[in-house]
């Protein structure tokens, strides 16, 4: 996976909110970038960075991305200057009595091994759109702060809670670094400037074996590497001093040059213990913070949907033309009629044989003089004969489940130009509806005759 | 048709030799049997006109089936015969052999291109002059007539690979009748339901129409391979969009600022209101994108179960201050005090006892406590510190993802498993719903945990999403035909 970025998911949240891209152009992109297929966070990126010019100007990401550089510069500012003022604080030595070193060890040993478990367990519970964890990072503050002094960046880009944690966790480890370079250079400064006297007392009944055994424990990481930034029990046991003593006796005096070695202990206890420890602590939240990125980018309404479109084959079926509109001509005026008349001069079967015209007259007590044959098995010849041989009114039987083509239109036009005797069409359903046409079968028939617009044509029901 | 280039690199020769002669087959006979039905279902085109009134189609209409711009078949919908004796009258004019019958054919496209008599005609025999197999259409739930004859006859003077297919529009059954009829003209005759086919049955019909022509058979088995990779990526979206709903709802919140003293009983049904709209937004939106997937965005929904919101929901007031509950307020001022409180005991050399960090502590909670409503009033560069809000949400009732679950998965199963030319509406009908076995105990177990999860105010990672999309996955590829 590679690494994300919060702008390009800002500037993708706003592009999947005002962008639409055909799946053929975003399969296209995908075809032009076969490598990258099975890496979302890298393909995005490129899918961004190819349509990041159709983003409106000023791009919130760009305004939000500097807005967050000038805050982080000022507070990373801010934490090195705390630092460097915390640890000349700490170091500040007026010749009566030594340094005591409990109080620099303090600050760069005990306090950061007590706050560690703070981000670690905040990274456990970022997924929490609230997390309380995250609330106590000193980030999370200054950047409250910041945000309540400037009405701009409350109006800056929705981001998901999670990254906003995760963030603020990164964040955090990055002004703790910066707190302790500058307690670190406030060490090396001080050491460096002035002739400091190092020792060490404490209220409690420690011994120097037992102080020593600490020190030797805390200094492992360094020991093999860095021999002279362990405290030997000669210089444990010489820089120890009493309040009651009077802070320097004659033989501290004498051992000074011994109770300045103090400082390489600090150095190595604030490189491993305090930035190192941020380093690794960094490392960790920028992991997290760099999949909450990932994971809030796949989550924005529409990108899971892009990504199968750029990775998946598109395979398409349908029809890249439009059909044309077809218009239902309404016609009105169609004279359908009952089954009351009984006889017709002449009785003609469209695409049916006789005999089934004479089942059909037979059912419906229908009599006839003449009965022909027309369409179906016919010739055209044969049907301009029977349209010669009609006399009369006739009766023209249709299949009602065969819609009327142009076939039988041209037909019933040979027909009408033949007579001038009313011509009955009788659209006739199959045998397992009892030869009843179906309602929307006659409907059918009732349209298309009726555009015809001839009155000697009715239609019987 | 023009093809596009959409590949990177060179194209395998197989592929080279598939985009040069791509089968084509035209879908033909007459009027109003189901022509645009087929093409519909066979097309996954829900754009096809389908009417009971005859006629509908026009002109001819070309379906090509791509994969990323690479041919592999094309169905044409054409018009119905119209004219189909004249034709034939005409075609049989001149007195000639097998061998010049589908010449014979070309000569009266050629001659009658331009005449409106024989527009229809022209429409559907170009595509099979032009080297398309044909597919011919009939009712298979009405009798057979004579009058279909001229048409089979013109058919089989052009010469090309030829299949019939039975549709069965209604309930009645003329399908032997056809059937002996067809065998006379066809050497393939099949039985296939537009409205009513699922993937296996089309996916035989295509394994009957690979039969046509020899050299045809590798493109369209291809092209039965990609609809079953289709219906997969379509079946993993949908579980996707799913997954991702339930997530979404069952996390659902809304709230808004409270500006009177006490929240009145309407305010409250107003926010309840507006989550339960929301929340039938969100499931609506998301029924919506499973049409889309599988092409049947016009699809329309019956829903009988309107209701399915009505179940309690409590709205609770909040107040913050930079975002923080009074009690993780409390919780925070307390750290803060005892870390303060820890300085002074480092400053005494441990000498205190650690009682500065517990009174620290203890101050810093309690200060927090007491003094939050206070603090909430204070306004710093004019505005509030504090922040009072009414919130409904997320939805506890341990039902409701089950319910939400079903209609979503029924609706997404209708869809996938309807043919295009089925333009039906999907009944949601509530009992159907719920009665369907979808999720058995080990599955709703499973389903459980997830739903715990996403009623947390947790955001759901990737790997949790992607657990449950693999269940609702594994439910919709057992009841999605594939």
């Amino acid at each position: 996976m590679s690494k994300a970025d919060l702008k390009t998911y800002i500037e993708l949240d706003e592009l999947m909110r005002t962008l639409t891209t055909t799946h053929e152009a975003n399969r296209r992109f995908g075809l032009a970038h076969p490598k990258l297929i099975g890496d979302p966070m890298r393909l995005l990126g490129l899918w961004v960075a190819k349509q990041r010019h159709l983003l409106q100007a000023p791009k919130a990401s760009e305004h939000f991305e500097s807005m967050l550089s000038q805050v982080t510069a000022l507070l990373l500012l801010l934490a090195v200057v705390l630092g460097f003022f915390t640890g000349a604080g700490l170091l500040q030595y007026h010749g009566d009595r030594p340094i005591n070193v409990l109080y620099f060890f303090g600050a760069v040993f005990v306090l950061p091994m007590a706050t560690m478990p703070l981000p670690l367990i905040a990274m456990w519970r970022a997924g929490r759109s609230e997390s309380m964890l995250v609330h106590l990072l000193p980030a999370y503050w200054m950047e409250q702060i910041v945000r309540f002094a400037r009405r701009d960046m409350q109006m800056m880009p929705k981001i998901a809670p999670l990254v906003v944690n995760r963030m603020m966790i990164k964040r955090s480890q990055e002004l703790g670094a910066a707190f302790y370079l500058g307690l670190l250079v406030a060490l090396i400064g001080m050491v460096a400037s002035r002739d400091i006297a190092f020792g060490w007392n404490s209220t409690l009944q420690i011994t120097s074996e037992e102080f020593h055994r600490f020190t030797s424990a805390v200094a492992i990481p360094w020991k093999a590497c860095v021999p002279q930034a362990v405290p030997s029990f000669e210089l444990i046991e010489k820089s120890r001093y009493f309040r009651l003593g009077g802070g320097l006796d004659e033989q501290m005096i004498r051992d000074a040059a011994l109770l300045g070695e103090w400082w390489k202990f600090l150095a190595m206890t604030t490189l491993v213990y305090a930035l190192l420890t941020r380093l690794v602590l960094f490392v960790l939240a920028s992991f997290g913070y760099s999949r909450a990125i990932y994971g809030s980018m796949l989550a924005i309404d529409g990108v899971r949907e892009l990504l199968h479109q750029i990775q998946e084959p598109l395979i398409k079926t349908q029809s890249p033309t439009t059909e044309e509109p077809f218009v239902i001509i309404d016609a009105e005026g169609m004279n359908i009629v009952d089954a009351s008349q009984l006889h017709y001069q002449t009785v003609i079967g469209w695409a049916l044989d006789k005999d089934t015209v004479a089942l059909y007259n037979e059912r419906e007590g229908i009599t006839a003089s003449i009965v022909l044959e027309a369409g179906g098995l016919q010739s055209l010849e044969d049907d301009r004969k029977a349209t010669e041989d009609v006399s009369g009114n006739i009766l023209l039987y249709v299949k009602s489940w065969e819609p009327p083509t142009m076939d039988f239109i041209d037909f019933l036009d040979m027909l009408c130009a033949h007579t001038k005797e009313s011509i009955t069409i009788y659209p006739v359903g199959i045998a397992q509806r009892g030869y009843r046409a179906a309602e929307a079968e006659f409907d059918v028939w009732a349209k298309r005759i009726g555009v015809l617009a001839k009155s000697q044509i009715r239609m019987k029901r | 048709m023009g093809e596009e280039d959409w590949s990177v690199g060179k194209e395998s020769d197989q592929d080279e030799e598939m985009s040069r002669d791509y089968p084509r087959f035209a879908v033909v006979g007459h009027p109003n049997k189901g022509k645009s039905s087929i093409v519909s279902t066979l097309a996954l085109d829900e754009s096809v006109h389908i009417s009971s009134t005859p006629g509908t189609t026009t002109s001819q209409r070309a379906f090509p089936l791509k994969i990323d711009g690479k041919l592999l078949y094309e169905l044409y919908d054409t018009p119905g015969f119209q004219r189909a004796r004249e034709v034939l009258e005409w075609l049989k004019r001149e007195d000639i052999g097998a061998d010049q019958k589908t010449g014979r054919v070309k000569l009266f496209v050629d001659t009658f291109r331009n005449d409106p008599r024989f527009h229809d005609e022209i429409e559907l025999l170009s595509p099979i002059l032009g080297g398309a197999g044909i597919i011919y259409v009939v009712d298979g739930s009405k009798p057979y007539g004579v009058e279909y004859e001229a048409e089979m006859e013109i058919l089989r003077w052009c010469g090309q690979p030829s299949m019939a297919l039975i549709n069965l529009i209604d309930e009645t059954d003329h399908v032997e009748e056809w059937k002996r009829a067809l065998g006379h003209y066809f050497r393939l005759v099949r039985v296939f339901s537009p409205m009513e086919a699922n993937f296996s049955q089309h996916r035989v019909l295509f394994e009957a129409i690979a039969q046509l022509k020899e050299e045809w058979t590798a493109s369209v088995n291809h092209s039965m391979e990609l609809f079953a990779l289709y219906r997969r990526q379509n079946i993993s979206q949908s579980a996707e969009l799913i997954a991702s709903l339930l997530a979404g709802v069952l996390s659902h919140k809304v709230s808004q600022p409270i500006t009177s003293e006490a929240v009145s009983e309407q305010e409250r049904t107003q926010l309840s209101e507006r989550y339960k709209k929301e929340i039938r937004a969100l499931e609506e939106q998301a029924m919506r994108k499973i049409a889309a997937l599988w092409s049947h965005s016009e699809i329309e929904k019956e829903d009988s179960l309107n209701h399915f919101l009505d179940v309690d929901l409590f709205s609770k007031e909040s107040e913050s201050i930079f975002g923080l509950s009074k009690k993780e307020l409390a919780t925070m001022a307390s750290v803060a005090g005892g870390a303060t409180g820890a300085g002074v005991d480092l400053m005494l050399g441990g000498s205190s006892m650690m009682l500065g960090a517990l009174i620290g502590g203890l101050v810093g909670g309690a200060g927090a406590m007491f003094g939050f409503d206070e603090a909430a009033q204070i306004k710093v560069l004019g505005q509030k510190l504090g922040s009072r809000r009414l919130e409904a949400g997320p939805m506890k009732n341990p039902n409701f993802p089950y319910i939400l679950l079903r209609r979503v998965l029924y609706y997404a199963i209708e869809v996938a498993n309807r043919p295009h030319a089925n333009r039906k509406k999907i009944q949601m009908d509530q009992e159907r719903i719920l009665s369907c076995e979808w999720i058995d105990g080990k599955t709703k177990r499973s389903l459980e945990a997830f739903h715990y999860r996403f009623r947390q105010d947790v955001a759901v990672d990737e790997k949790q999403l992607e657990g449950y999309r693999d269940l609702i996955q594994s439910i919709l590829m057992e009841h999605i035909s594939n």
